[in-house]
């Protein structure tokens, strides 16, 4: 059905300029406008399973999140910093080829040279594949096919493995290795262990030998070939046989560079010079080339990719680097100053058209036209001024059912000229038709005053045509306010009812369903149905219900919802239940819960629509009428990320990088953390916000619109960081990220350290009141000894064989000569007294020992006379000690053990020898030994010991007795 | 020093093809083949002509090396024309030759006399700088004869050649080429 037969069945009454719409489909946004980047050129892009997209330049090859890029350098020299290839492995390793021919491999934050690689490739890499099974290949520009398996590197080449050693893409489709070259397609079997190659020519009915780009389409069974001299066109895995577009006939944009199934049935072609041309399988005849800025249609384009967030990213000569993504279109009206706004109904018919009505009236317009020709506006000769149209329904080409506010049911046929009216006055229930819904044969109608099932007799030509049956609160309709009929996939009928829920009609038996069976609103506006058959509806403001045929469960705020004004529900093309509020479209994800928005971001502002003011067309794009115009939404694909994906950048200790992998603990001295983070949202990094929290520290999330945090003294402990990323600062979905660290806690706080401590500690007081106690008993044993010692030298001194002596000396010499004898007498009691004062000590200065010795020579010589000399030579005698009474006890003992005659005279001599006091007598022994008690001289020796830990030495020597004494110096 | 380089590696190809057509080899060779090129801008158009083109084909594997003298152009509008073209776009005391050298794409049956319509597919050095270009092209076999028509056009920025701003508006950032050339079999 033309759109010539509507000319003539309708008086055009103006024709509107209609911005075209494909200028409006995609959302283009240019990358890398930061100083020092703008400089590059990028032939190849490639988004890393970290989410990360990478650039291969004209100089070197970059991390790029966005915003910022990062140099990957060299590890070695390069050739060519020009990158032409990008390849990730399924192990997670990147590999890329330059223009020198050389391969690398990303180790780190640097490149590596590949290991094995032949020295001898003297031609550009064109692009890398790495293949299931982990063979990775490496397509040159002039030398041929390389493939590294098994730690080797085989080379194929024309003509034997290879039509031609041009390799221009390589792509693969189901373990298949496809090769364009100069000289057609060769396709390898991956699964052989010997691929053997499979040629495809011109000889083969090619169109062209020279193929440029590859690009598999797995949801359309598709090898999308792109050539040089003629165009694109497919192979259908299916089939096995080549499918030639319809546009490929006049095909005249050059050479196709690259190729992009942008989503099934949508293929982007880039091109080498004409910019990228799409090419949608609905309209196969059809080409249009994509506008950026009024110059994208003089671009060269390198390289086209897609991200997961469903970003198209166009590499450009001319233009930089951009991405394009699907938003939603405003099909904006104007002339002179007068937008059209306030749609109050649509519909998109079978072929596609769409209708649509205003306050003034009714209008039309094809998509596919780009220009004014596009819109009409149809006038309905039957219509009273004033009736507003505020439902459409078409049930053939050009068959038109319009339901109005208050004035009944107008039917409207293009091509026949046919219309009638009708009205309550005969047929309807009600002259409030607030939505039409139905198929071919049988039309229902929501009314203010019940719901109307029509039975159509086709072809119509009168009222009579119709028949109707009608429900309402009689019938066993909840109530009569009905504001949708939706007929379910089993052919169930629910009437969504102001004041008494929800009503289903199977089998002719009405049920309501109301807050006794968990819906807890009365009042329904929109029905729809996702995929896997449960029923959702909206309600005006507790959000929406989804029905599993057993329970209701209700979605509001807390589950995510933008806003709970909605107007309406529908589901799209990938089973999501597109929620059109006022903020634009919430979209949720009936699979997991997760919803998507639509809003601001889109140029949506002042989402006010109608309820129930949608249509869906036949390609599943959703049109909304609103305030603003109509608005088109085509649903990108189902695995598309609707939310930022958080990655992290960095992780630096003290300002110093430190390798993702490893260091996760952590020296307490190194406890200052920064993160660096980023949620990748390639078609609008401004947006992202953060929120973050280190488990361990932080007590709840912290927000931030920075990308990096610094926690600078953490104690030590166990730490995990957390950091989340969303555009609209709704995080119950949000991808999140953890890191997780330790910090180990000083030496001095580890609990081995702490138990050696305490052992050390133990020992030492044990060690401690050990020597105490041994120090303690041997002063008890010197005590003892002493007081022994005392004792032994009293008795000996009060020996009354010497005063016995002294008294006979004292007796001769007091009539002689009275003065010596008193003189006598008090070196007596000197002596005695001297000796009374010093026992008590441990040790007395050897000047009082040499003064008491003299007294007691004084005695003993006045007793022996010349038999007995005593010669004393010491110097500075008061910077030594000894214990008192010890030369004493020796002079008395060699007067004790020797003969004292006037023959036979003693010689005792006290002298300083060294470090030693030596005390020699020469030796006549007597013969008859006076009875000793042998304690002196080791008493002696003892108290050396325990006084100064010396010994003493005794000995006979040339007939002298010789005792040496170590000299105590103070 | 990579022009040099690039001029000696052109003669070297010329030089091996010549021995290698001597050795069994026939070839198809020429000293004055024709270019002639016009940029055509608003204000000023500059095209200029030469008859010194030397080229190669050697029909057993297709392969081809045309080489050009970029002094050799004359039929400038004006000798000042002529000396921006040479010393301030092409910089001829640096770049003094540009070359095309590469493969025939499509297969040639140089026994029969037929035209055919070919792509040549090589490296096209202009300004000291290489680009990868396809080329379509009419060849011509006539007896002991091969002609080759070419019409292509080249980008300024392709190979880095600068204009100054207030020259940018006379010259368009495109040069039409064409190029007329009999080789004569050897």
């Amino acid at each position: 059905m033309g759109r010539g037969i509507r000319a003539i069945a309708v008086a055009m009454l103006m024709v509107l300029p209609i911005l075209a719409l494909a200028d409006h489909e995609y959302h283009f946004k240019k990358h890398l406008t930061n100083s020092g980047a703008q400089e590059l050129v990028v032939y190849q892009t490639y988004q890393a399973s970290s989410g990360f997209v990478y650039l291969g330049t004209n100089n070197g090859f970059y991390r790029y999140d966005g915003k910022n890029i990062t140099d990957i350098t060299f590890a070695d020299s390069a050739h060519s910093h020009e990158i032409r290839a990008i390849e990730e492995s399924p192990n997670g390793t990147i590999w890329i080829g330059n223009e020198a021919g050389q391969v690398f491999v990303m180790k780190g934050n640097k490149l590596h040279q590949a290991a094995a690689y032949p020295d001898t490739i003297d031609a550009g890499i064109s692009d890398i594949l790495i293949d299931e099974k982990g063979f990775i290949w490496v397509g040159t520009k002039g030398e041929g096919l390389l493939c590294y398996k098994d730690d080797k590197w085989e080379r194929l080449q024309a003509p034997a493995d290879l039509s031609d050693n041009y390799i221009n893409d390589l792509e693969t489709y189901d373990r298949q290795i496809w090769v364009a070259t100069d000289r057609g397609i060769n396709i390898f079997d991956g699964d052989a262990d010997h691929p053997e190659v499979q040629k495809i020519t011109a000889t083969q009915r090619l169109p062209d030998n020279i193929i440029l780009s590859l690009e598999a389409s797995p949801e359309e069974g598709m090898m999308w070939i792109g050539s040089h001299s003629k165009g694109f066109f497919g192979y259908a895995f299916d089939s096995a046989s080549f499918f030639y577009p319809k546009a490929m006939e006049q095909w005249n944009y050059g050479p196709v560079n690259d190729l992009l199934a942008y989503e099934p049935g949508i293929l982007w072609i880039g091109t080498n010079g004409q910019g990228i041309v799409e090419w949608n399988k609905a309209h196969a005849a059809t080409l249009h080339q994509l506008y950026y800025e009024k110059n994208l249609s003089d671009s060269r384009i390198f390289d086209l990719t897609l991200d997961r967030e469903c970003n198209a990213w166009i590499a450009t000569n001319d233009q930089g680097l951009l991405t394009a993504n699907k938003k939603i279109a405003i099909v904006g009206m104007e002339q002179a100053d007068q937008k059209v706004a306030n749609v109050l109904s649509i519909h998109a018919d079978e072929q596609g058209y769409l209708w649509y009505s205003t306050n003034e009236g009714l209008f039309g317009f094809d998509p596919l036209i780009g220009d004014s020709t596009a819109f009409h506006q149809y006038d309905v000769d039957e219509m009273e001024p004033g009736d507003l149209i505020i439902s459409i329904f078409s049930t053939g080409p050009g068959e038109l059912w319009l339901g109005t506010f208050g004035n009944g049911l107008y039917y409207f046929n293009l091509n026949t000229g046919r219309q009638f009216h009708l009205t309550k006055a005969n047929a309807l229930i009600n002259d409030n038709i607030l939505s039409i819904s139905g198929n071919d044969d049988t039309l229902w109608l929501a009314t203010l005053g019940g719901a109307s099932r029509c039975v159509l007799d086709n072809p119509i030509r009168s009222e009579n045509d119709l028949s109707f049956t009608h429900y309402d609160h009689q019938n066993g309709l909840g109530t009569n306010y009905i504001y949708q009929v939706y007929i379910d996939s089993r052919g169930n009928k629910w009437f969504a009812t102001d004041g008494e829920g929800i009503t289903r009609l199977s089998n002719d038996e009405f049920t309501t369903f109301d807050k006794r069976d968990g819906l807890d609103s009365d009042v329904i506006y929109s029905i729809t149905e996702d995929h896997s058959g449960n029923i959702w509806f909206s309600t005006p403001d507790q959000g929406i219900y989804k029905y599993d045929g057993q329970s209701f469960v209700n979605y509001g705020l807390e589950n995510g919802l933008r806003d709970l004004n909605i107007t309406s529900l529908v589901t799209d093309k990938y089973g999501r239940i597109v929620i059109i509020n006022e903020e634009g479209l919430d979209i949720l994800n009936p699979a997991n819960d997760h919803l998507s928005y639509i809003g601001e971001g889109s140029g949506i502002t002042d989402f006010e629509s109608d309820l129930n003011d949608f249509s869906v067309d036949r390609e599943n794009n959703i049109w909304i009428g609103t305030q603003q115009g109509v608005v088109k939404y085509a649903p990108p694909p189902h695995n598309c990320r609707s939310q930022p994906l958080t990655v992290l950048k960095e992780v630096k200790i003290f300002l110093k990088d430190i390798a993702l992998n490893d260091a996760r603990e952590v020296n307490y001295n190194n406890n200052h953390f920064t993160f660096e983070f980023a949620g990748l949202w390639y078609q609008g990094p401004s947006k992202v916000r953060y929120q973050y929290k280190l488990e361990g520290y932080d007590l709840d999330w912290n927000s931030t619109k920075d990308e990096s945090v610094i926690y600078p003294s953490l104690d030590p402990g166990s730490y995990t960081f957390h950091v989340r990323s969303s555009i609209d600062n709704n995080f119950n979905n949000a991808s999140e990220l953890t890191y997780q660290f330790e910090i180990n806690p000083p030496f001095y706080q580890t609990p081995w350290f702490i138990v050696s401590l305490l052992i050390v500690i133990i020992l030492s007081i044990y060690w401690y009141i050990q020597s105490r106690e041994k120090r303690v008993k041997a002063l008890e044993r010197l005590e003892k000894e002493k007081v022994d010692f005392q004792f032994q030298t009293l008795r000996s001194q009060v020996n009354p064989h010497f005063l016995f002596n002294s008294f006979n000396t004292l007796l001769n010499i007091i009539d002689v000569d009275q003065k010596a004898a008193s003189e006598y007498v008090e070196r007596l009691s000197d002596f005695f007294r001297n000796l009374l004062t010093y026992r008590q000590q441990e040790v007395i200065s050897l000047s009082d020992e040499l003064k008491m010795l003299e007294d007691y020579y004084f005695l003993q010589r006045k007793r022996y006379g010349e038999n007995f000399t005593l010669t004393i030579d010491i110097e500075e005698p008061e910077n030594y000690f000894i214990p008192p009474m010890t030369l004493q006890l020796l002079v008395e003992n060699a007067l004790k053990h020797n003969v004292i005659s006037k023959n036979n005279p003693l010689y005792v001599a006290v002298s300083k020898e060294g470090n030693e006091l030596v005390v020699k007598n020469n030796l006549q022994r007597k013969r008859e030994v006076e009875k000793s008690t042998r304690v002196g001289l080791s008493n002696v020796l003892k108290r050396y010991q325990i006084l100064f830990d010396k010994e003493i030495e005794v000995f006979e020597e040339d007939n002298y007795f010789i005792v040496k004494l170590p000299l105590i110096k103070n | 020093m990579k022009i040099s380089v690039a001029y000696l590696l052109i003669t070297c190809f010329l030089t091996l093809l010549s021995i290698s057509a001597i050795g069994q080899n026939s070839y198809y060779r020429t000293d004055s083949g024709y270019v002639y090129f016009i940029s055509e801008a608003p204000l000023e158009t500059i095209e200029a002509e030469t008859q010194e083109l030397k080229g190669i084909i050697e029909p057993t594997t297709n392969k081809f090396a045309f080489s050009l003298r970029i002094e050799s152009f004359n039929g400038f509008n004006s000798p000042l024309q002529q000396q921006h073209f040479y010393e301030n776009y092409m910089e001829t005391g640096q770049h003094k030759k540009s070359t095309f050298q590469g493969k025939i794409i499509e297969e040639v049956d140089y026994e029969k006399d037929t035209t055919y319509e070919v792509r040549a597919k090589g490296k096209l050095e202009i300004h000291g700088k290489v680009q990868s270009r396809i080329i379509p092209s009419i060849l011509i076999v006539q007896g002991d004869q091969v002609v080759i028509k070419a019409d292509f056009t080249v980008l300024l920025a392709d190979h880095n050649i600068h204009i100054p701003r207030i020259v940018k508006q006379k010259i368009s950032e495109e040069i039409e080429v064409t190029v007329r050339a009999t080789l004569n079999k050897e």
